[in-house]
């Protein structure tokens, strides 16, 4: 294995391990409301056995907030395994909005904590490209998180995606005020690893603090 | 002897919430806030023996609020609650929490209510 695929590797399950470490994290949280809520359900049944009345209105709210906190499960559930799946095949039609939208809702608990905003607009839905689905996943999510390392906490930053020439293009706005950190960030050996893997070009314009990833229709060809 | 006064800081609302009614129910004064800014505004109107805190918040982690707490507080004590899955996996995140009381999500009341007895004898 040549020094390239090495960094493309390592890079790869460094960031299935943050992304893996940041479900079960807010997994637990889940856990833990409905921990909370059932052992209070248990407290007011033993209050009743002491021959206090039932407050139904607090029961009910419970079982409204047990419910909620399932769905919530069940959202992080889906994502993980649709996330799980993108390991599958090395080269399959990527529709790039439902990438981009996966990998910032996967990012979005470590945005939370840095008081960083998100937002994946709708732009072009439609475009496809032939590629690596889950190194493309990689390349994205290792890019927001090291961009938004050090932003200033309460930045607002935008993805979409749209087709330029016969190329799909990745948009993220909001980084005009760390152009040196995207030059850091855009110099390191791992991310120019993934993206000569993904044969990805960036395209970083200060003036608008805009950052392109262009990637090929299709990778094989 | 005077009820326990604690604050518990936790961005899920839901759960902290719940958390401090059960301790209200077993007789610890407990209030809640949700944010590190929220607690340090918290603590210049009430007075705490001891402050549970998440370990991963918003802006201010529950290792900062540590510290900026003792500044103002010097005889609070500290619990952390943490989503991490394993005590590695904690000691790992935060170098400073090694010595520090500690719970893994979810939380078992029993179990804190024992560790709150156990961090405040240790300073009596």
């Amino acid at each position: 294995m040549g020094i390239e695929q090495d960094h493309n590797v390592v890079q790869e399950l460094r960031y299935f391990g943050r992304v893996t470490a940041s479900i079960s994290h807010e997994l637990k949280n889940v856990l833990a409301i409905l921990n909370e809520n059932a052992g209070l359900l248990q407290d007011l049944c033993a209050m009743v056995n002491q021959g206090q009345p039932l407050d139904v209105t607090r029961v009910q709210k419970l079982s409204t907030t047990m419910q909620k906190q399932i769905g919530r499960g069940d959202k992080i559930i889906k994502r993980m395994n649709r996330f799980a799946h993108s390991v599958d095949h090395d080269c399959e039609s990527v529709n790039l909005h439902e990438l981009v939208t996966i990998v910032v809702a996967l990012f979005e608990r470590i945005a939370t904590t840095r008081g960083i905003t998100i937002e994946v607009m709708t732009g072009t839905s439609g475009v496809t490209v032939k590629t690596n689905p889950f190194a493309l996943e990689a390349l994205v999510g290792t890019m927001l998180d090291r961009l938004t390392a050090e932003a200033p906490a309460i930045t607002r930053h935008s993805i979409d995606v749209s087709s330029h020439n016969t190329m799909g293009q990745i948009r993220l706005q909001g980084l005009v005020k760390q152009v040196h950190t995207v030059a850091r960030v855009l110099d390191s050996d791992d991310l120019k690893a993934l993206l000569g893997a993904l044969h990805a070009k960036t395209d970083f314009r200060q003036e608008t603090g805009e950052l392109f990833i262009m990637l090929p229709d299709n990778i094989t060809a | 002897m005077n009820a326990i006064r604690v604050l518990l800081v936790d961005d899920e609302k839901e759960f902290v919430s719940t958390l401090a009614e059960r301790l209200l129910l077993r007789g610890i004064e407990a209030d809640w806030v949700a944010s590190a800014e929220e607690a340090l505004e918290k603590i210049k109107d009430s007075q705490y023996d001891l402050a549970v805190l998440d370990v991963k918040m918003p802006h201010i982690s529950g290792i900062e609020l540590k510290r900026m707490l003792h500044e103002h507080c010097p005889d609070m004590q500290f619990i952390f609650m943490t989503g991490h899955g394993s005590e590695q996996d904690f000691h790992a995140g935060s170098s400073e929490a090694g010595a520090a009381y500690y719970l893994v999500k979810p939380v078992h009341i029993d179990d804190l209510m024992l560790k709150m007895n156990e961090v405040l004898d240790r300073e009596r």
